[in-house]
């Protein structure tokens, strides 16, 4: 019973936020311009999608949710490229210093993103580095972040299949090459793109490298956009709107992937 | 030591009728099995006993005391699981003495005690390695030393020996009896395993689908099953059944005749009140040889003697024990 | 003949190593760039003429943060371990509805961290927002506490545990997921058999679950310290007039114009890290040590 109502008391203060900022984003003007008059409603007075029409329409957001787009399907690219055959050889293959290699990805995710930023800012500003466009640079930033998390979960991706199923199909005459790419891939394929879907999440949410790297360019992915918008201390509804929006993909994508979001949180933690 | 009395004991799960209605005494000092297929509710039967699940009718005496509303530790019982269930992270001695520990022991008295489930466990040696650090056999002793340090007035086996391979099972066997000999302990032991409930038990119960079916001593048994399970249930190979029309001192097609494969012979003539059959193949357990013989559409297995041979597709006639012959009712399954 | 064998095994070998080299350098190559790039800037900065990594201690902006974010460590580790065992003991134990709960429990994670802390922002504005109208009496169902709205964002105490209430809030699903891991691996049985023993609920929890969780629970304790020692993002937000060293050094970075006492910053900051992950890991063995004592 107690255990019930705790249950309870803990999915309010979960869902309750979130319910708030979806509030916001509906709310009319006088549901948030109270003037102290009257307590802010927990349902707004007028609700309207006003806020969501003029975003859809205004230039500086779409072209931020453009440069996250690109920023994230790079970061994605050169994640898999560099990292899905890492993983591929880490679990195939025996490697001297496996376990030296797995504890250096591992304290790159330990490793304070505020103190790595400078030095990366500092040589990508710097030729010639700085002749590529912001956008590349700052995938491959967050390429340094995500590419622990693609490793371990292809790991455990590969982990998974048998080794037999490769050896079989060969012993029956395929090629190492033909068993690869017609009994390993379409094996592997769901994992590797929950994989691809975590590295785009972790890129989509990235704040301290694109803050960095894109402060004096007129580029921004949508959190630096959001933050840029929060200096100019704008209506509750307009904030919340774009909070939403930037919300919605990750929201989606976390519970489609739910699985492997553990292998990716908890990856190293437990024995 | 206690006895202990199982009063029309029921424990349902929803509609699940795990134990249906028991009623069973375990005499003080008594080695007592419960032995059945999987599912047939002796476990949960032993974890009513111990206090892990809540009586749904009925009661549970020790020593003609109601105890079925306390909680586990104050019957004075104690429990081997299956698994063991010792304590990953604590030493031998640490898991042995873990109920002293609780009971707030001093530490003398502590040790001694200790000392003596080394003892009598033979684990001296053992007191500071860790449980991955033991093999299977010494796990089990592990956990029969944690549940006997406590002098318990019951002690309850969870299939302790199922986890352990073919040879280490009929060493701890023969070990579980000299430990019953020295402790007089009463136990009650669950098991699927036939043989191992004749060998080990003073007296066992064969239970299936939450009743028991029969209660009795090993011989009692196996030499009167009371119905058709425990008739096929008890004993290997198992029984052979025959339809009663085929048997010439039978002739009845409402009796099920049962008859263990010790208790054939076979002739080469045909000789009154014998059922002919043919031969079939014939297989050697080493000491024994069995042979199988067709009957009418059933397979039938016989025990040879050694110096016994016979070749396939010879046309036999079998000879019944006429006094270990079983008769069952067919639409009852009971004895007759 | 027998050469000939052997020149072909080495052969033979060096192509298959040629493949795993081909796989596996570019990736760790990678990483490498960046981890000498990384250390040779925060060792030119912080170690540059006038020695910035010494110089910023005497600084009161330096040692104002770097209480600031002591405390934030201090306290916000443990409140996390403490949310994440009882969140995992909640969920633990199947029940129906089981799995959704989990889901549920998990939603924090999929809500950006910018975003928690604009939602938190909104929750707490100043004059008029949800939670000073709460206090001020103007909902029905809660009483007057306020004579006038409170402004959260003004004074050091409120800003600094409204930060940390994001950060406790967002990465709960965290250590949840990773004390449950570590409840699951607790066989049942053990319990049963402890219980048979005698030990109360608080007996089995001190010598079972605890001893058996501290693996899990140092993992937690390890890892949201960091977490928290490079914490940027909410008290960037919420508490932008009391940095903490993660804000102090963007503050350094980009306001002051000085990346000698950014660099040098970020150095002491990855320092202080590394002493605490060695401090939690000596204090939780020791702790286990204790407990698994006969």
């Amino acid at each position: 019973m107690v255990k019930t109502i705790l249950i309870a008391i803990v999915i309010f203060l979960i869902i309750f936020p979130v319910f708030i900022l979806f509030k916001y984003s509906i709310s009319d003007r006088d549901s948030i311009v109270t003037g102290g008059k009257y307590p802010e409603p927990f349902w707004p007075f007028n609700p309207n999608l006003k806020m969501f029409q003029s975003l859809l329409v205004r230039n500086d957001f779409l072209q931020s949710g453009m440069v996250s787009l690109e920023v994230g399907f790079l970061t994605v690219i050169f994640c898999l490229i560099l990292g899905v055959p890492t993983a591929y050889a880490l679990t195939r293959y025996r490697i001297p210093g496996t376990g030296v290699l797995l504890f250096f990805l591992l304290s790159i995710r330990l490793f304070p993103d505020i103190s790595a930023v400078i030095p990366v800012a500092e040589q990508f500003f710097k030729r010639p580095l700085s002749y590529l466009p912001p956008v590349v640079l700052v995938s491959l930033a967050h390429t340094l972040l995500a590419l622990p998390y693609a490793i371990y979960i292809a790991k455990g991706v590969f982990e998974s299949i048998p080794k037999d199923l490769e050896e079989q199909s060969q012993v029956l005459g395929a090629s190492k090459a033909y068993s690869f790419l017609r009994i390993l891939t379409p094996l592997a394929l769901p994992g590797l793109g929950a994989a691809a879907i975590y590295t785009f999440l972790l890129s989509w949410n990235e704040f301290v490298f694109a803050y960095f790297i894109l402060f004096q360019g007129t580029d921004t992915t949508l959190p630096v956009y959001l933050l840029r918008i929060l200096t100019w201390s704008p209506q509750k509804n307009f904030i919340a709107a774009i909070s939403l929006l930037m919300c919605i993909p990750v929201i989606i994508f976390t519970f489609a992937v739910q699985r492997y979001m553990r292998t990716g949180l908890t990856a190293g933690a437990v024995k | 030591m206690a006895e202990v009395r199982l009063e029309n004991l029921c424990k349902f799960f929803g509609e699940v009728k795990a134990v249906d209605n028991i009623d069973l005494t375990v005499k003080d000092g008594e080695f007592l099995t419960l032995v059945g297929p999987s599912g047939c509710g002796k476990s949960t039967t032993l974890r009513l006993i111990a206090g892990l699940e809540k009586v749904t009718k009925g009661g549970i005496f020790i020593d003609e005391r109601l105890i079925n509303d306390l909680p586990p530790h104050k019957r004075n019982i104690s429990m081997v699981f299956q698994s063991y269930a010792l304590f990953p992270h604590m030493t031998v001695e640490a898991n042995i003495g873990f109920g002293l520990k609780i009971k707030k022991l001093d530490k003398d008295n502590k040790k001694s005690k200790v000392g003596w489930a080394l003892n009598l466990l033979r684990l001296e040696g053992l007191e500071k390695r860790l449980p991955r650090e033991l093999s299977g056999g010494q796990r089990q002793r592990v956990a029969l030393g944690r549940a006997l340090v406590l002098e318990p007035d019951v002690l309850l086996l969870d299939e302790p020996l199922s986890n352990l391979d073919a040879k280490l099972r009929l060493r701890m066997r023969t070990e579980l009896k000299r430990l019953h000999k020295k402790v007089k302990t009463t136990i009650i032991y669950v098991t699927h395993d036939q043989a191992e409930a004749m060998t080990l038990s003073d007296r066992l119960a064969v239970m299936k689908d939450g009743r028991i079916l029969q209660a009795g001593t090993p011989s009692e048994v196996y030499e009167k099953p009371q119905d058709l399970f425990t008739a096929g249930f008890i004993g290997s190979p198992t029984m052979n059944f025959l339809s009663g029309e085929i048997i010439p001192f039978v002739k009845d097609e409402n009796i099920l005749v049962g008859i263990r494969p010790e208790d054939l012979k076979f002739s080469s003539a045909e000789v009154p009140d014998a059922v002919k059959g043919k031969s079939s193949i014939t297989e050697s357990l080493g000491s024994d040889n069995y042979l199988y013989v067709e009957v009418s559409d059933a397979l039938v297995s016989m025990r040879l003697k050694p110096e016994e041979k016979i070749e396939e597709g010879k046309k036999i006639w079998l000879v019944f024990d006429k006094r270990k012959l079983h008769r069952f009712d067919k639409s009852t399954g009971r004895r007759v | 003949m027998p050469e000939k064998t052997k020149r072909y095994s080495i052969w033979e070998k060096l192509k298959d190593n040629l493949f795993i080299l081909g796989i596996t350098v570019p990736c760790f190559l990678y990483l490498f760039a960046f981890l000498i790039i990384v250390l040779f800037y925060l060792l030119k900065f912080s170690f540059s003429e006038g020695l910035p990594i010494i110089s910023i201690l005497s600084e009161a902006e330096f040692r104002n943060a770097l209480l600031r974010t002591f405390w934030f460590m201090l306290i916000g580790t443990p409140l996390q371990l403490a949310v994440g065992i009882i969140l995992a003991l909640l969920v633990y134990e199947s029940f129906k509805g089981v799995s959704l709960t989990r889901s549920l429990f998990l939603i924090p994670i999929a809500i950006p961290a910018l975003v928690t802390a604009v939602i938190i922002n909104l929750l707490f504005s100043y004059p008029f927002g949800h939670m000073n109208d709460l206090l001020s009496g103007k909902y029905t169902f809660f009483p007057k506490i306020l004579e006038l709205p409170l402004n959260f964002s003004g004074t050091e105490f409120f800003s600094i545990g409204l930060a940390m209430l994001g950060k406790v809030w967002r990465d709960m699903p965290i250590s949840m997921l990773i004390i449950l891991a570590g409840l699951q691996t607790i066989e049942k049985e053990g319990y049963e058999a402890a219980q048979i023993m005698g030990a109360n609920f608080y007996q089995r929890f001190k010598y079972i679950t605890l001893p058996l969780l501290t693996p899990a629970i140092s993992t937690v304790l390890i890892l949201r310290s960091i977490e928290n020692w490079k914490e940027f993002i909410f008290p960037f937000v919420l508490a932008p007039a009391y940095p903490l060293l993660g804000v102090l050094i963007d503050r350094l970075y980009h306001v002051q114009q000085n990346p000698y006492m950014a660099g040098a910053c970020a150095l002491w900051l990855v320092l202080f890290i590394g002493a605490t992950t060695f401090l939690f890991t000596f204090l939780t063995k020791t702790v286990r040590a204790y407990l698994v004592k006969v």
